[in-house]
């Protein structure tokens, strides 16, 4: 897996390769993040696709001392907020403004809805509050620690942990609930 | 902790799916967009700094201007002056009386 600097230096020496690496160690991830947490696919395309283009309009502007992988999962995070938002008609949403997701999955071409288990637990995730929803998969699926993940979200690494714990209880209630 | 439900179940499967191809897609569909900013465009950031060194240039230019050009304007005003006393000093004593008269209530002139 290529570093982080690397991409950050390719991107100062050789804008295109640089951009190809990027793209290659970031694109899916990024995806999936966001798809995450819109539920859609064609939202989440269009939020991926904006968050790139944001990458680059504004790397010039990015701090050297914050951690790179953090400051792309914020972007991503922001245009997905501000994407349900807008489908909201509520603008950008923060994270403490930002309500629970109807727990249903929205009608889409792209969701397999014959695998119930993992549509019952995406469902139970969707059913968090969004700092909890986004706390939950960026540790549960993105597997980032509890320092990166606070600062994507903006709080204290001792708070993104509360937040992953209480999410994964009431994802296990849930379940056994609705069994 | 309620036990039951065990996340090993399922793991990082999910539902979610995404048609043939969308990723290279998706990168192909970035690029073009990307391809436009500064970064990327040599020539638009060659064109950027060549426009930033002339504005300076300009800025540079005007300041050195203003700064020849003051001494100028100085001594127009202390001309404009004397010949303001001149003229007055060829009028007869009753016209330069009346000018006086006129003028010294002024409240612009005197202010």
């Amino acid at each position: 897996m290529v570093e982080d600097k690397e991409i950050i230096q390719a991107i100062r020496d050789n804008p295109e390769k640089g951009f190809r690496m990027l793209m290659a160690k970031y694109k899916e991830a990024i995806y999936w993040h966001i798809r995450r947490l819109v539920a859609s696919h064609d939202d989440a395309q269009d939020a991926t696709q904006e968050t790139f283009v944001r990458i680059f309009r504004s790397f010039s502007q990015r701090r050297d001392d914050s951690s790179f992988k953090a400051w792309i999962y914020r972007i991503a995070t922001n245009e997905a907020l501000r994407l349900i938002g807008s489908l909201r008609n509520e603008g950008q949403l923060s994270l403490e403004q930002a309500e629970a997701n109807i727990s249903r999955l929205p009608a889409d071409e792209y969701v397999d809805y014959s695998d119930l288990e993992s549509v019952k637990l995406q469902r139970a995730i969707r059913s968090l509050p969004t700092k909890q929803q986004l706390v939950f998969n960026l540790r549960y699926y993105d597997e980032l620690g509890y320092e990166e993940i606070a600062e994507i979200a903006a709080c204290t690494a001792q708070s993104a942990k509360a937040n992953y714990h209480i999410a994964k209880e009431k994802i296990i209630q849930y379940m056994n609930v609705n069994e | 902790m309620e036990k039951g439900f065990d996340f090993n179940k399922i793991g990082k499967r999910m539902p979610y799916q995404v048609p043939d191809g969308f990723f290279d897609q998706l990168e192909e569909n970035v690029w073009q967009e990307v391809k436009k900013e500064p970064v990327f465009d040599k020539g638009k950031r060659i064109r950027r700094i060549r426009m930033a060194w002339g504005s300076l240039a300009a800025l540079a230019a005007t300041v050195a201007l203003l700064l020849l050009i003051r001494p100028v304007w100085i001594p127009a005003q202390a001309d404009n002056f004397s010949a303001v006393e001149e003229a007055f000093s060829h009028l007869c004593l009753e016209d330069q009386d009346y000018l006086f008269e006129i003028y010294q209530e002024d409240v612009f002139l005197n202010e």
